[in-house]
């Protein structure tokens, strides 16, 4: 009887697999003719082509640009960053037992915000060109560091500890924000755009840096899975039936933290994938980790190029994707939450 | 010997707690401790089990210091029943059982013929056959109760520790548990530590009481020879009439009154 369960699950995970990465190779093709530059659907494809299997196809050059070198990035990294979010929200929910924890919860994406907002400052004061991308990462692995230290690692891990030692330093770093941001004068937009967090002019530099930190990441989370669904018994029970569920919250907090930590310096803050994506695939099919955390990187993936696709084409003015996610993500989530029945899987 | 513990000292944040414990567990007994609230019975039982850090002492479990022994070994060997735990909102009482088997299986989670066989023992011993595809947050208290033990039976261990089985839990409820406890005792040979409040029940169910007062143990042995008025009085400062069980062939005592020590008194004027 168990055994007809479970293969039934199986055979639903690997459906709902495969046709989500059709789902994405379709976006991609689709996405990729889109754009406020003329070019034909046809003229995207035979670049495509061109680049991927190197023939020799002639082609405007400037058209080649935009499509390989512009939207092709912008649409890879978005997908990435999707599939990273929602990955890194499932491992905070699941470490933290906290249905409303998601990447940002414990203040490493502040700490990201920070370091992007004083590079930002540093290069207005200075006229200098820093990255801004490797200092954000740094202090938001800094911020993890001094979050753990505070929640006191060497006694039994306490979910609550760390949440409070993130809204702490969370709260001190955004102050210190707000006070770069007066400082600043005129020149605040630079850094007002990148918090509110978008893909616009993503290179395939940084889709270098997202795609094997990413992928490694989340197959190293699938790994280890199964002794996630053991974690929502509580630690101590999980220990109990021999997890070394310390261990076991260290390494995901790591690997949560160093998604989230990439993704937020490359794109900034973009809200609610994390959060909701985990829940949509939890309440539709299953809160076993080794589907979850497939099944939402896919969805995330799908969901924020979608959203990306969104603010790419149907505004005037571009607005920046992390908006439009907590604009529609918060009403969505809502109107899931209370069409569900009982409500009693979130 | 299954368990030996030799001059435990607990502390939480410097202040101890317990002082200097022995506790031994023999292959086939039924041991539980009492005592009145925040003597430190749970803490004890807690250090057994690893979830608290002893001060000063040393835990052997079949002759191997504890502290060396993996997780995994561990939980081979003991099941624990801790006295407060979240409930996981979709959980049916299968996937609760299921992770009983954790550490018996790989590292994929797969299944084995023995694994299901066990699951269905463990399901089937505790009467939860009806509810298997029910919710965890559907069941009654002694229903849920009855779950997480099928739980602990299905990592089939040689010891089942029980932190207050029976609180929260009404007369016949009780009952259950502890006739269940006993069985799995009797049928299946399971040693069980376990920590009762109800004294009554300490006396007809063990093989062995540990009194505990004030982070010490005061007095241990056969429950018969050790609990008396002399020590109702000593420790829970009430008086008590002793009757013979003869059902159970143990005895039994009523309190009938609270009897106010002197430096009590003094604490109050």
């Amino acid at each position: 009887m168990i055994e007809e369960i479970l293969n039934k699950e199986k055979k639903q995970y690997y459906l709902i697999l495969i046709v989500l990465t059709i789902l994405i190779l379709g976006i991609i093709l689709i996405s990729v003719t889109l754009g406020k530059a003329e070019i034909t659907i046809s003229e995207s494809f035979k670049i495509i082509i061109k680049k991927i299997f190197n023939k020799n196809i002639e082609i405007a050059s400037n058209k080649e640009a935009i499509i390989w070198d512009i939207r092709m990035p912008r649409i890879i990294s978005g997908l990435i960053i999707g599939a990273g979010l929602a990955v890194a929200g499932t491992i905070f929910q699941a470490i933290l037992r906290n249905p409303l924890a998601d990447p940002y919860t414990i203040g490493v994406s502040t700490g990201a915000a920070f370091g992007a907002v004083l590079t930002i400052y540093i290069n207005i004061v200075y006229s200098l060109f820093l990255p801004i991308v490797p200092v954000a990462f740094a202090f938001s692995i800094i911020t993890l560091f001094i979050i753990v230290k505070i929640a006191g690692f060497n006694q039994t891990l306490h979910s609550s500890r760390l949440i409070l030692a993130g809204i702490i330093i969370s709260a001190t770093l955004s102050a210190a924000i707000g006070l770069l941001k007066s400082m600043a004068g005129e020149d605040v937009s630079a850094m007002i755009f990148w918090l509110m967090g978008n893909l616009a002019a993503k290179s395939w530099a940084q889709v270098l840096i997202l795609f094997p930190t990413i992928t490694i990441s989340i197959i190293l989370a699938k790994h280890f899975a199964n002794d996630l669904d053991i974690l929502t018994l509580g630690i101590h029970e999980a220990k109990n039936v021999g997890v070394d569920s310390e261990k076991l919250v260290k390494f995901y907090l790591v690997i949560g933290a160093f998604i989230t930590a990439i993704c937020v310096s490359i794109s900034g803050i973009i809200g609610f994938v994390g959060l909701v994506i985990p829940h949509l695939v939890r309440m539709s099919f299953t809160s076993k980790h080794k589907y979850l955390i497939p099944i939402s990187a896919l969805v995330g993936a799908i969901v924020l190029s979608l959203a990306d696709n969104i603010t790419r084409l149907m505004f005037v003015v571009e607005i920046p994707v992390g908006v439009l996610t907590t604009l529609i993500g918060g009403p969505f989530f809502i109107y899931i939450y209370l069409n569900k029945s009982s409500g009693e899987n979130i | 010997m299954l368990i030996k513990a030799n001059n435990l000292t607990i502390a939480y944040d410097n202040k101890e707690v317990v002082h200097n414990v022995d506790i031994n567990v023999n292959k086939g007994e039924i041991i539980t401790i009492v005592g009145p609230n925040g003597s430190g019975k749970t803490t004890v039982l807690k250090a057994l089990t690893r979830i608290i850090k002893c001060k000063k002492g040393e835990i052997f479990l079949e002759g191997k210091e504890i502290k060396k022994i993996k997780d995994n070994k561990i939980a081979k060997k003991i099941a624990i029943l801790p006295q407060t735990r979240n409930t996981p909102k979709d959980f049916n009482v299968e996937t609760l059982v299921r992770y009983g088997r954790f550490p018996h299986t790989n590292w994929q989670g797969k299944l084995s013929k023995e694994d299901k066989d066990i699951i269905d023992w463990a399901i089937r011993k505790t009467g939860m056959s009806h509810f298997r595809k029910s919710k965890l947050t559907k069941l009654s208290g002694g229903e849920r109760q009855r779950a997480w033990i099928a739980m602990a039976l299905a990592q089939k261990t040689e010891i089942i520790v029980l932190d207050e089985p029976t609180t929260f839990l009404d007369l016949s409820h009780q009952l259950e548990v502890l006739e269940l406890i006993k069985d799995l005792n009797k049928s299946e040979n399971v040693t069980i530590l376990m920590v009762l409040h109800d004294l009554n029940q300490a006396i007809r169910y063990s093989t062995r009481l540990y009194v505990m007062e004030k982070g010490k143990v005061i007095a241990k042995g056969n429950p018969e020879e050790i609990i008396s008025s002399k020590l109702l009085n000593d420790i829970f400062n009430v008086n008590a009439d002793f009757y013979e069980d003869k059902r159970h062939e143990c005895n039994h005592f009523i309190p009938y009154k609270i009897e106010r020590k002197i430096h009590d008194r003094r604490n109050i004027e």
